[in-house]
């Protein structure tokens, strides 16, 4: 009984450690972020009361800060693609064809199940033309695989 | 008294219409997006969004660092530098699966999930947190991986994306909500990601959120080149 009771507990325990690991990956290091965002946070603030601020301007009066910034802008517009749309599943239907082939077309066309037929029709259609491209290119590749050994050792 | 009941009917019913009939279309705001790398680099980027459902087309009008506005549309998208055309980019996602867009239809709360080809492994509680696992069919399952959603007071918290071999990628933390016309959207969300094995930071913060707006109205359908 004692037994029981132990194995019991201990199953309880194991379980509750397991949920605990899932709920830490949204633990975050408060303080490294806060001071990691500092001084952006004051740039922050100044950009917004100032709409039309230009980089002269935050250099005028912020030129501590603006020094330290990085202004090459493409890499924040990654962050935008990469913060606001949802990376797994955000990928075009041409995409989807063209890696995964008829597999790719099945998952756009179950994933648009509840979507209107318009849009349906549209992203299966593209993920059709990616799976195309996909097997004009294999094809092209087993053809050249035959014809080039068979030019060379003079078969052709 | 019998006034005061047909009053309090009417009262209700109208409230449930006006509460049923809410529809969200368009949205726009301020946006900052800040970088913090592990290696010192900084970054700001700062200017407006606009986003409208029937239009579906994604306007970013940037101020910062320098004027430039992108218009993301299907999946192109078409650069304008000072007001210039300068040109067109294929991408890789469509304005469909943005925040903008699964706001405006409430389906932030599961990240757009319940409607993608993921199907949910697990549910657990912990604290005030609904911790959810989603995974991808198994035809899929080589390309990718399980995505962890948490869900604080029914809004989204946190999501957590994993590569097929388990490994984590990145996380989005939503550090808190602005409750624009009923409409709940995030006033920050900060983005974990790993280079070299070590943490950087991202952090987009929106402000002065304004939904079903007939301001700037022009700017919601962008015009472009043919």
């Amino acid at each position: 009984m004692k037994r029981l009771l132990l194995f019991c507990m201990l199953m309880v325990l194991c379980s509750v450690s397991s949920r605990a690991g899932i709920a830490s990956l949204f633990d975050v290091d408060e303080a490294a972020i806060s001071t990691s965002f500092e001084d952006l946070n004051m740039l922050e603030s100044f950009l917004a009361e100032h709409e039309n601020a230009t980089m002269e301007d935050v250099a005028l009066h912020q030129g501590v800060l603006f020094n330290k910034l990085n202004l090459n802008m493409s890499s924040a517009l990654e962050g935008i693609d990469s913060i606001l749309n949802r990376p797994p599943l955000g990928i075009n239907s041409f995409i989807w064809g063209l890696c995964l082939n008829w597999v790719g077309v099945v998952v756009v066309y179950v994933s648009a199940t509840d979507a209107d037929a318009t849009y349906r029709r549209r992203e299966t259609t593209r993920a059709l033309i990616g799976c195309g491209v996909n097997a004009i290119a294999l094809g092209g590749c087993t053809i050249l695989s035959i014809f080039v050994p068979a030019l060379s050792i003079g078969l052709w | 008294m019998k006034y005061v009941k047909v009053i309090c009917l009417l009262l209700c019913l109208l409230g449930y219409s006006r509460g049923y009939g809410q529809q969200f279309y368009r949205i726009t705001g301020k946006l900052f997006i800040k970088d913090a790398g592990h290696d010192q680099n900084k970054s700001i980027v700062a200017g407006k969004f606009y986003y409208d459902l029937n239009h579906k087309k994604l306007i970013y009008d940037f101020t910062f660092p320098r004027k430039e506005k992108i218009v993301c549309i299907d999946t192109l998208n078409y650069k304008f530098v000072e007001g210039v055309y300068t040109g067109r980019e294929f991408a890789i996602t469509v304005p469909e699966s943005s925040l903008f867009h699964l706001a405006l239809l409430g389906s932030m709360a599961d990240f757009g999930l319940k409607d993608s080809f993921y199907s949910i492994s697990d549910v657990s509680k912990e604290g005030d947190l609904i911790i959810s696992t989603w995974v991808p069919p198994l035809e899929a399952a080589n390309g990718f991986g399980k995505v962890v959603v948490s869900q604080k007071n029914k809004r989204l918290h946190g999501v957590a994306i994993f590569d097929y071999k388990g490994k984590l990628l990145n996380k989005q933390i939503v550090k808190g909500y602005h409750k624009v016309q009923g409409l709940d959207f995030p006033s920050e969300i900060l983005y974990i990601y790993y280079v070299d094995g070590k943490e950087s930071y991202r952090a987009i913060s929106f402000r002065d959120v304004l939904v079903n707006d007939y301001g700037e109205e022009n700017m919601y359908n962008y015009p472009l080149p043919k």
